[in-house]
């Protein structure tokens, strides 16, 4: 069965980690009594903990599917974890701004203390949502990043003062979400006209076990209502051709949405892959616009016309799947997350030699990946379930870019001269600038079809 | 006869094996046929505050409640609660159901409290009273009514077992999902007949949940006086993390909803005989009447092997 999925690619490196993103949507969907501390969109700064607190290290919270007997396993079904707690988030404060007008005047400057949103007492903030932003918290939060799985010790001490980058983070409205698969009222579904997951309020009782199922924590418990919420892609805004509110106000644009067309049915077997194809079979799930025996397909499943005809300009087919870009966030927790990642390039630590001529550390005239500044097997660990030749490939393809644009630039080139540079990556001139057109202008990051209201898929009988 | 005084002990372990083979095919449990919770009949108004004499001083019904241990997840630790279960109907249809139970702890929702689990409580009832659908909240031939209570005080009128059987079209007029998606479903609100009064203080919930007898929603139970109806408890500690499948629950009782008409002797007589046989089932193996419970034991299984034997041959075929 083709499925369209509605999705979204996120550029690191443009991001500047102004947290627009995070406010805008707070102040469009969460900023009323029971989600204060809810952050649906959410930036962190790694290496270090996010929000909440080492969300990414499931044997603390039991979050995502394994792999037991070639069966796939909520992980909280195996074990009993920790509900995350006030502790794990924080305690939303304001401050008591009222006073910076009413005090009386004195020898001091009037100060404004932090309140407790929960309380109205004055409290004493201990932790924050972005607390260790910009690497404050140093050696306490940094070597306690997940990330650092398989490297040694001393490595962190090393790159923290070398490299930094950061993470926004949305729900993935993942093809396999273990949020929906551990709620007993099956108050979570996934939407089949555009893969967006949401929770129904009117059914859910607030049991939680979708809160630690999400291996993202990006379901939040409304204390207010008792009952969960999550992200919902902005469906109202997505569905009149307009994008979500996170994507819209990010200041440095490099946020991308669209469609892609994929298998459904061959989705379960995917999440089973062994880590290491984990990216790879994804990849292979999402089908190609342009075949028409896809197109024929998806049209048979009720995919509107303009959904694939959204479909062949969606930035995250061409980032994701064709030009192998794009990366998932945390393959191995088995959820498929639809949320795309292109790797951070930082700087590259260049090396010439004393004639200044580029070192033996570039591969032609490409350095040598291992070189760039942040380790690839951090960025592995975190968008390819440990495999470095994922990060290798994209980023490589990435440097490519620049180097054909540079050739044609700085050295005056003519296009099909520097070609070369493109084709040694699998990439074409076509696709260079396609590429350019979109990361370096941001021009067209937004394909988004209108919703097909009467043409709405129905939802198979479960149960 | 000698044998006669011996012929309820025969019938307690039939029944008691009916119960337990019943219970085990996932069937029904026949013990709650047998147990009783009275309604007392009031002339005029109930009071609604638990806390009130006429509460306090009305005999409860003891009900022992086990952690569910067949679905995911489970409650872990085997461990027994009682419920404490009093009922009045009055001249004006109203039932009221006072619930009591032991929890140290109360477990409310507090601002912040995004790892509070509320207290919940909830009593159980077949939508149709022909047969006794599963205990574990029903079936799709035979679903029940559930009032769930939470903590501090809120009353939800649900249906589980969620009459799978029903078009999409019969579904949406009734107010649900035109595709049923989850084994319990809240109601639409003109099904809401449940409503709450609460009081948590020394480590007791003293709960009075009521609502109105009659009623013209398809899918909750109408009452009438002198009525007998089945009905089940479930209760959750949200100290212990309890919510949703994390649960204890009991067995099936009776609750008989009395009267004005019905003579207070025969009341009484009601309850004594539910209290005898379920002290008998107990005591049956120390009293020494293993031979006749064994011929019971014997006679329960051939009604059984017969019972299962005349539905696969005869029922079943039909129904395809
Ligand atoms: S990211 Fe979490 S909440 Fe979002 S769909 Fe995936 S499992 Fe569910
Ligand atoms: S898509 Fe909408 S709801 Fe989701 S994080 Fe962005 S702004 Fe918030
Ligand atoms: S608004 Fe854009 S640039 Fe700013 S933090 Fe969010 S994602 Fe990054």
């Amino acid at each position: 069965m083709v499925r369209a999925q509605i999705s979204m690619v996120m550029v690191l490196d443009k991001c500047i980690g102004c947290h627009t993103c995070s406010l805008t949507c707070k102040n469009v969907w969460t900023n009323r009594e029971g989600q204060e501390y809810a952050w649906w969109n959410n930036v962190e700064t790694r290496p270090g903990v996010g929000f909440p607190k080492v969300w990414e290290n499931q044997e603390k919270y039991g979050g995502g599917w394994t792999l037991q007997n070639g069966k796939l396993r909520l992980r909280i079904e195996t074990k009993k974890y920790k509900m995350p707690s006030k502790e794990d988030y924080y305690e939303p404060f304001t401050y008591e701004y009222d006073k910076l007008f009413s005090d009386q005047l004195m020898d001091q400057q009037p100060h404004a203390d932090p309140i407790s949103l929960y309380s109205d007492e004055k409290i004493e903030v201990q932790w924050g949502p972005n607390f260790d932003d910009d690497l404050a918290g140093g050696d306490l939060t940094i070597p306690a990043d997940p990330n650092w799985a398989g490297m040694e010790k001393a490595m962190y001490k090393e790159f923290k003062n070398v490299f930094m980058f950061y993470l926004p983070r949305i729900c993935n409205h993942c093809l396999n979400p273990s949020c929906l698969a551990a709620c007993p009222r099956k108050s979570i579904y996934k939407r089949p006209e555009d893969g967006i997951v949401l929770i129904d309020q009117t059914r859910c009782r607030g049991y939680r076990q979708c809160v630690q199922a999400c291996p993202y924590k990006k379901v939040y418990y409304n204390w207010k209502t008792g009952k969960s919420e999550k992200c919902i892609f902005c469906y109202p805004r997505i569905e009149t051709g307009q994008p979500p509110v996170c994507a819209l106000t990010c200041v440095g644009k490099i946020r991308y949405v669209g469609v892609v067309l994929y298998d459904e049915e061959r989705a379960l077997e995917v999440a089973k892959a062994p880590e290491s194809q984990l990216v790879a079979l994804q990849r292979d799930l999402i089908l190609d616009p342009f075949d028409p025996q896809v197109v024929r397909a998806a049209r048979e499943a009720g995919v509107p016309d303009n959904f694939i005809e959204a479909a062949r300009k969606s930035p995250i087919y061409y980032m994701f799947k064709k030009w192998e870009i794009a990366l998932p966030l945390h393959p191995e927790f088995r959820t498929l997350p639809m949320v795309f990642y292109v790797p951070p390039l930082n700087p590259v630590i260049t090396i010439l030699d004393k004639n200044g001529k580029l070192g033996a550390d570039y591969d032609s005239v490409i350095p040598t990946i291992d070189k760039l500044r942040i380790p690839i097997r951090y960025l592995a660990n975190m968008f390819a379930a440990g495999n470095e030749e994922e990060v290798r490939k994209a980023l490589k393809k990435l440097l490519a870019i620049r180097e054909f644009f540079r050739q044609i630039e700085v050295e005056g080139k003519s296009k099909s001269e520097a070609a070369w540079v493109l084709e040694e990556n699998g990439l074409t001139v076509q696709d260079a600038e396609m590429m350019f057109r979109w990361l370096a202008h941001s021009r067209d990051r937004y394909v988004i079809p209108t919703a097909k209201k009467e043409l709405r898929i129905r939802v198979p009988r479960r149960g | 006869m000698k044998i006669s005084s011996k012929a309820p002990l025969a019938l307690t372990a039939l029944l008691a094996l009916l119960a337990l083979i019943l219970g085990v095919s996932g069937t029904a449990l026949v013990t709650a046929q047998v147990a009783g919770i009275e309604a007392v009949y009031v002339q005029g108004d109930i009071p609604l505050d638990p806390e009130s004499q006429f509460w306090q001083e009305l005999e409860k019904a003891e009900i022992p409640l086990v952690s569910q241990n067949i679905v995911y997840p489970l409650a872990g630790e085997g461990e027994t609660r009682k419920v404490r279960v009093a009922a009045a109907v009055n001249d004006q249809g109203l039932l009221a159901i006072y619930l009591e139970w032991d929890d140290p702890t109360k477990d409310v929702p507090v601002p912040g409290g995004i790892d509070v689990f509320p207290d919940q409580a909830a009593v159980q009832f077949p939508v149709s009273n022909e047969s006794l659908p599963y205990i574990c909240m029903g079936t799709t031939e035979q679903p029940v009514s559930i009032v769930l209570w939470r903590a501090p005080d809120m009353a939800e009128t649900l249906i589980a077992g969620s009459a799978y059987g029903m078009s999409p079209e019969q579904r949406e007029a009734l107010g649900l999902h035109s595709v049923p998606t989850s084994p319990i479903e809240l109601l639409p609100p003109e099904a809401q007949v449940w409503a709450s009064e609460a009081v948590w203080s020394d480590g007791v919930w003293k709960v009075v949940i009521y609502r109105p007898m009659g009623s013209t929603y398809e899918l909750v139970p109408s009452l009438t006086l002198g009525q007998e109806v089945s009905v089940a408890f479930a209760l959750w500690d949200g100290s212990k993390g309890e919510s949703g499948g994390k649960k204890s629950t009991s067995a099936w009782f009776t609750l008989k909803l009395a009267g004005p008409a019905a003579p207070p002797t025969e009341v009484t007589e009601t309850v004594t005989e539910t209290q005898t046989v379920f002290e008998t089932e107990t005591v049956t193996e120390t009293r020494g009447g293993v031979g006749l419970a064994l011929a019971g034991f014997i006679v329960g299984v051939l009604v059984y092997t017969l019972a299962v034997a005349a539905y696969v041959y005869l029922v079943k075929p039909r129904q395809q």
